[in-house]
């Protein structure tokens, strides 16, 4: 089981999670013998700011100014400072390797970058099982994974495969 | 400055010549950006006394050299059309990590705002024992 850890923006109780309270949850590991075709990835809500776009930048170099100039951005035709898209993919990388506990492993991703985001909106990162299967051993599970904006519209779609330990 | 079109040629021109490598030390520093980056609180990754990257790590790897190497025309605006991950190995601090980038496919389209490019590229990770890391491909957009 893994150790307890803060979390701000779950709120609800789902598979592989337990609500401890409002601002805590306790993360246990997933196995691949609980996992059900169809049902849903407990959902991760973010809803980055512009502070939180210069943090990605810093972190991750990408200084495209349509992440950070407004000026800049409305002259590009874009509705002003955007979302990083990695950054709105990596919230989709943290949905799943919180979700699959810490002896899963993320193995793809592939993320499709529908819509914009925008600062100080919010992302509904959220996720569907779609199959499961055993491949030279590998316990793999694939998922179809996506976020939404306030307006329900899906800004990134994707998928992904994970594998999960077995019980013993 | 130059225009456009001249940009999009020099771009077809890479197609398939891998840019120059790059190395990176990735210090506890830099995992812990990335994790505050993405409000990332799971207590996986800061167990031990050497940070373990998330696997999305490798995303920011080589992805700000290719967009500088693409942008260099600032009338020209530059948007991110997909992500692909293999992630193959974890990445904990102290590694010494060699990032090699080339774009792979470019396809150009005429459009009502002039032309657009599509730049497939693609970006490995590999550390110090020259284990494959991850695999990312990207599409970048430029118009």
């Amino acid at each position: 089981m893994q150790k307890s850890m803060a979390r701000i923006d779950i709120t609800m109780p789902s598979t592989g999670y337990y609500l401890l309270n409002k601002i805590s949850v306790m993360n246990i590991q997933l196995f691949y013998e609980d996992i059900i075709p169809g049902s849903n990835i407990p959902p991760c809500f973010k809803k980055p700011d512009k502070m939180q776009l210069v943090r990605w930048a810093g972190a991750s170099g990408d200084y495209n100014p349509i992440h950070y100039d407004k000026d800049y951005a409305i002259e590009h035709n874009l509705p002003g400072v955007i979302v990083h898209g990695q950054l709105a993919a990596c919230y989709l990388g943290q949905m799943i390797t919180d979700w699959i506990g810490e002896r899963g492993q993320l193995k793809k991703m592939a993320v499709t970058y529908r819509g914009m985001n925008i600062p100080g909106e919010s992302i509904t990162c959220g996720g569907v099982v779609l199959n499961k299967q055993i491949d030279k051993g590998e316990h793999l599970v694939s998922l179809k994974i996506w976020g939404e904006n306030p307006g329900g519209e899906k800004t990134l779609t994707g998928t992904a495969i994970v594998a999960l330990p077995v019980r013993e | 400055m130059a225009n456009s079109s001249q940009v999009f040629e020099e771009i077809k021109k890479r197609i398939g010549i891998p840019y120059p490598s790059i190395v990176y030390n990735v210090e506890n520093g830099v995992i812990e950006r990335f994790l505050q980056a993405v409000g990332d609180s799971n207590a996986q990754w800061r167990n031990n006394k050497q940070l373990i990257a998330p696997p999305t790590f490798p995303l920011i790897l080589g992805f700000d050299h290719m967009i500088q190497e693409l942008n260099k025309e600032p009338s020209l605006t530059i948007l991110h059309g997909s992500t692909e991950l293999e992630s193959y190995l974890p990445i904990v601090a102290g590694e010494t990590l060699t990032i090699d980038m080339c774009i792979t496919n470019v396809r150009e389209r005429g459009g009502k705002t002039g032309q657009t490019l599509f730049i497939n590229f693609e970006i490995k990770c590999r550390n110090q024992w020259q284990e494959l890391i991850s695999l990312c491909r990207q599409l970048a957009i430029i118009y």
